[in-house]
């Protein structure tokens, strides 16, 4: 399980093009993502989760570029691929699920033409054969009577049917990763359940990488392994998802806190907790750590300097005064 | 005095409300029948899946969907359905909360406008501070009365468009999906401000979400919405934690995470 | 992607400043149409006098004569006052029936899209009468009617344009009308013609830009195909009608059709880039 990763990033900068030039949105971002493993990318807006996803898929958007780093896909490093390979190599090893399964297909083509498009974009076989193949990429995502639904219309299925295409198209050439971004943002909450179901049971069929891009804490330690928060385009803390309740990071703990919860049955309610200030706009300058000015363990040292990542335990955190609960001591 | 106020009469009284909307031929029943009341200082929460009908419900209550029957009550008196019938007084004890989106504000007012169109409207002065006032009442400075929504951050264009929906000083805010689009931080806050608003003004708030989290923190009764109808109401902690309905326990179960105690 | 579109440069249309960073064809388009205006506002001060006054001998190719540095026609009009003098009756003809065409179409579309039911009804069976008509023939039919004088040459090309403004206002009224501001206002008590003054016409301007820009150049098509026909003010030179009496020297001289056409041809290829331009900025605009 924790060979050689599917995806490692090192140090990753995406530029994004804006009014005042161009301005980093994602800032020396460290990732690995190991086989058959569930990550969550988690953030709020603007954190740069989405451009990281798109940066990986290679489908960033005009005005958006990688500046730096190193980007290890299946232990082949992307940099300096001529621009075929590159798209060759993210075809085969990497599939992308969105938001928003309606903007992602083409309204005009029938499912099974987008399928079969998909399938015949990296490998060479026939149509007759393209299609057989859609058939039973349906039934893996769990659609029943494939051979009608080849010949629907997108606007013709439901959200959560066209979700589950979208998902039958990304897995057409059995990517090692999967990036979900958003996956279910767009979709009740039954139907929600059903989605991550599904993209947890195919991961654990055939052993792909899930990366599951989400702004929903509460999605994150039901589906995944690993979590990774990210904050002002960096990576602040990464550990296992079972142990999020541990979370080291001011901002995790803070995320956490300020979750909704049950009210009590008797009395007001109590207030839940805030995060003040705001999160620093993209190309703002940062001096020491960006969460400095929210944070309430916040010393001199954090305006001064920014921290190095350090390990606690499983976990990497981005903080000088990472909260310990309870330390086990080990005494000799 | 908890119980003086259960006993008072509504300040929101639907009955037998019922939408139908006529569409290529085709008659969508949106609402059928709904009946339901908010008392003050009370939250009643509306919650189902997208097509349940409670998004229509709002837009029924404020009288912006004019082809529906059944009876309206806004502290006791009845009011007619549709809202171009209302008189400025009966339009002035509604305020609306809606979705953050590029749709909450026109692009290309100012924040001072977009109080201040309201004011008016709701027969208020315009001049005066008003405007500063009403931002004030949410926390907001009032020097963001010459920005534009887009230069304003999530938070606080919710903050806006809460203060836009005081602006006639109502008795009954309907919330639409008022903090599903904001980040969980920002979240915090504007349900902390709803909460504060509910006790310092006495509001009666009808809150409409799919969000489970949510409703277990704001609600005091809660409406399960389904295919039109309301098929389970009760206090929140009874639909919570005893659904006797099926459909209330599937859309209970399917919530990301179990709801977090306090 | 809200992170892209929250820093994306703010919608400004037409501020000095922003000219250098305006996309190239509505820049280039802007600088033709400029140098148009400016020649057909000095046209007197250029060439003073009548430019159906017999200036010189008939037949002069272009460089025959540096008195006359386009050429003379078949009657030995001055080929270069025409020119400038025409400039004014394009303009003037394409933007009076574009600025008519566009009133009436927002007007129409608004009160349809925005008031719907039987004024929709009635308002857009209108407009379908007045898109299938053929647009040409009905404007020789109104010019021929009323006569060939400049403000029934306007009236004319504007009754046959306004439909597609009306149309396009109408649609998006229709999605205006749906968000929650609009709502939320009507909601507060905001009548009808609050709401489409001040929350759906200053949103559906955008899109009325762009569609004028093109409307302009169709109007000045219009204008010369009607003059190429005699139908034009015969007070005024322009050049359709200067292409239209220089037909029987199509091919002996045919420098005398083709000047007024290339000038025609420019003006309609700056408004179509400014059209280009707009629609390329409000993309832009938008954050997308």
């Amino acid at each position: 399980m924790n060979a050689a990763p599917v995806l490692s990033v090192r140090d990753l900068n995406v530029g994004v093009r804006s009014a005042r030039g161009e301005v980093d949105a994602v800032r020396g971002l460290d990732l690995d993502v190991a086989r058959g493993e569930t990550l969550a990318l988690v953030g709020e807006s603007g954190c740069g989760k989405s451009l990281t996803a798109l940066a990986l898929a290679g489908l960033l958007p005009d005005g958006a570029r990688i500046r730096s780093g190193r980007i290890v896909l299946g232990g082949v490093s992307i940099e300096g691929l001529p621009e075929r390979r590159l798209r060759r190599l993210r075809g085969q090893r990497v599939g992308m699920v969105f938001q928003d399964p309606m903007a992602a297909l083409n309204p005009v083509l029938t499912i099974g033409e987008q399928i079969v498009e998909a399938i015949r974009a990296h490998r060479s076989v026939s149509r007759a054969q393209a299609r057989s193949d859609a058939e039973s990429l349906l039934a893996r995502v769990r659609l029943r009577e494939g051979a009608q639904l080849l010949q629907a219309f997108p606007h013709q299925l439901s959200g959560g049917m066209r979700q589950r295409i979208l998902i039958a198209i990304a897995i057409a050439n059995r990517p090692d990763m999967l990036i979900a971004d958003e996956p279910t943002t767009a979709l009740d909450a039954t139907v929600q359940a059903e989605i991550l179901a599904l993209l947890d049971e195919l991961r654990r069929d055939s052993g792909m990488a899930l990366v599951l891009i989400t702004h929903d804490l509460g999605l994150v330690s039901r589906w995944a392994d690993r979590i990774a928060v990210m904050y002002a385009g960096r990576a602040v803390e990464t550990r296992s998802a079972a142990t999020l309740a541990d979370a080291a990071h001011p901002y995790t703990r803070a995320l956490l806190a300020a979750r909704p919860r049950r009210r009590p049955l008797r009395g007001p309610r109590q207030r839940l907790a805030e995060i003040t200030g705001r999160v620093p706009l993209p190309g703002e300058v940062i001096s020491g750590c960006a969460f400095a000015d929210r944070c309430a363990a916040m010393t001199a040292l954090c305006r001064r300097q920014a921290p190095e990542t350090q390990r606690l335990g499983d976990a990497g955190v981005s903080c000088h005064h990472p909260f310990a609960p309870r330390r086990e001591v080990a005494l000799p | 005095m908890t119980l003086a106020l259960a006993r008072s009469e509504p300040l929101l009284q639907a009955d037998d409300l019922s939408v139908t909307f006529a569409t290529a031929g085709r008659r969508v029943e949106a609402v059928r029948g709904v009946s339901l009341a908010v008392h003050r200082g009370e939250v009643l929460a509306v919650i189902g899946e997208s097509g349940s009908g409670k998004s229509t419900l709002a837009r029924a209550i404020l009288g912006l969907t004019p082809p529906h029957s059944g009876t309206l009550r806004l502290d006791g008196e009845r009011v007619p359905l549709a809202v171009t019938a209302r008189s400025r007084v009966q339009r002035r004890k509604l305020g609306m909360v809606f979705q953050d989106s590029g749709a909450a504000f026109n692009p290309r007012f100012s924040v001072a406008r977009i109080l201040n169109e309201p004011i008016r409207l709701l027969g208020g002065d315009a001049g005066k501070g008003a405007a500063e006032e009403l931002l004030d009442a949410v926390g907001l400075s009032g020097a963001l009365l010459g920005r534009r929504p887009h230069e304003l951050s999530g938070g606080q264009r919710q903050r806006v468009g809460i203060a836009r929906a005081l602006a006639g000083n109502p008795e009954v805010l309907i919330c639409d999906e008022a903090v599903s689009a904001l980040d969980l931080s920002v979240q915090a806050q504007i349900l902390n401000l709803l909460a504060d608003l509910l006790l310092r003004r006495g509001l009666a708030i009808l809150f409409i979400t799919h969000d489970i989290s949510v409703v277990s923190y704001l609600a005091d009764r809660i409406a399960v919405m389904h295919q039109g109808k309301i098929v389970e109401s009760g206090p929140a902690s009874a639909v919570l934690d005893t659904p006797r309905m099926a459909y209330t326990r599937t859309l209970l179960a399917s919530a990301p995470e179990p709801v977090l105690r306090g | 992607m809200t992170l892209i579109s929250d820093i994306a440069a703010p919608r400004t249309l037409l501020r000095l400043d922003t000219l250098r960073r305006l996309p190239f064809a509505l820049r280039s388009g802007l600088v033709i149409l400029t140098a148009e205006v400016v020649i057909a506002v000095l046209a007197n001060w250029l060439y003073p006098g009548d430019p159906f006054d017999l200036a010189g001998a008939p037949f002069l190719a272009p460089g025959d004569d540096p008195q006359f540095p386009l050429g003379t026609d078949i009657l030995g009009r001055d080929i270069a006052a025409g020119l400038v003098h025409g400039a004014r009756i394009s303009l003037i003809v394409g933007f009076s029936a574009t600025a008519l065409a566009v009133t009436v179409g927002t007007t129409v579309g608004l009160l349809s899209g925005y008031l719907g039911g039987w004024v929709d009804h009635v308002l857009m069976r209108v407009t379908e009468l007045f898109q299938v008509i053929p647009h040409f023939l009905l404007a020789i039919i109104l010019v021929a009617i009323l006569g060939a004088r400049i403000e029934f040459i306007v009236l004319a090309i504007g009754l046959t344009s306004w439909s597609m403004v009306a149309r396009l206002v109408r649609a998006e009224t229709l999605a205006l009308r749906e968000l929650d501001y609009v709502r939320i206002c009507v909601a507060m008590g905001g009548g009808p013609v609050r709401v489409m003054l001040t929350h759906i016409l200053p949103n559906v301007l955008p899109p009325i830009i762009v569609a004028a820009s093109i409307l302009t150049a169709l109007a000045v098509l219009t204008e010369a195909g009607l003059a190429f026909f005699g139908l034009s003010d015969s007070n005024h030179i322009s050049w359709g009608g200067m292409i239209g009496a220089s037909r029987d020297a199509l091919l002996t001289a045919p420098y005398m059709t083709l000047i007024p056409g290339l000038a025609i041809v420019v003006t309609v290829m700056a408004l179509s880039l400014i059209g280009d331009g707009l629609t390329a900025l409000l993309r832009r605009g938008d954050g997308a």
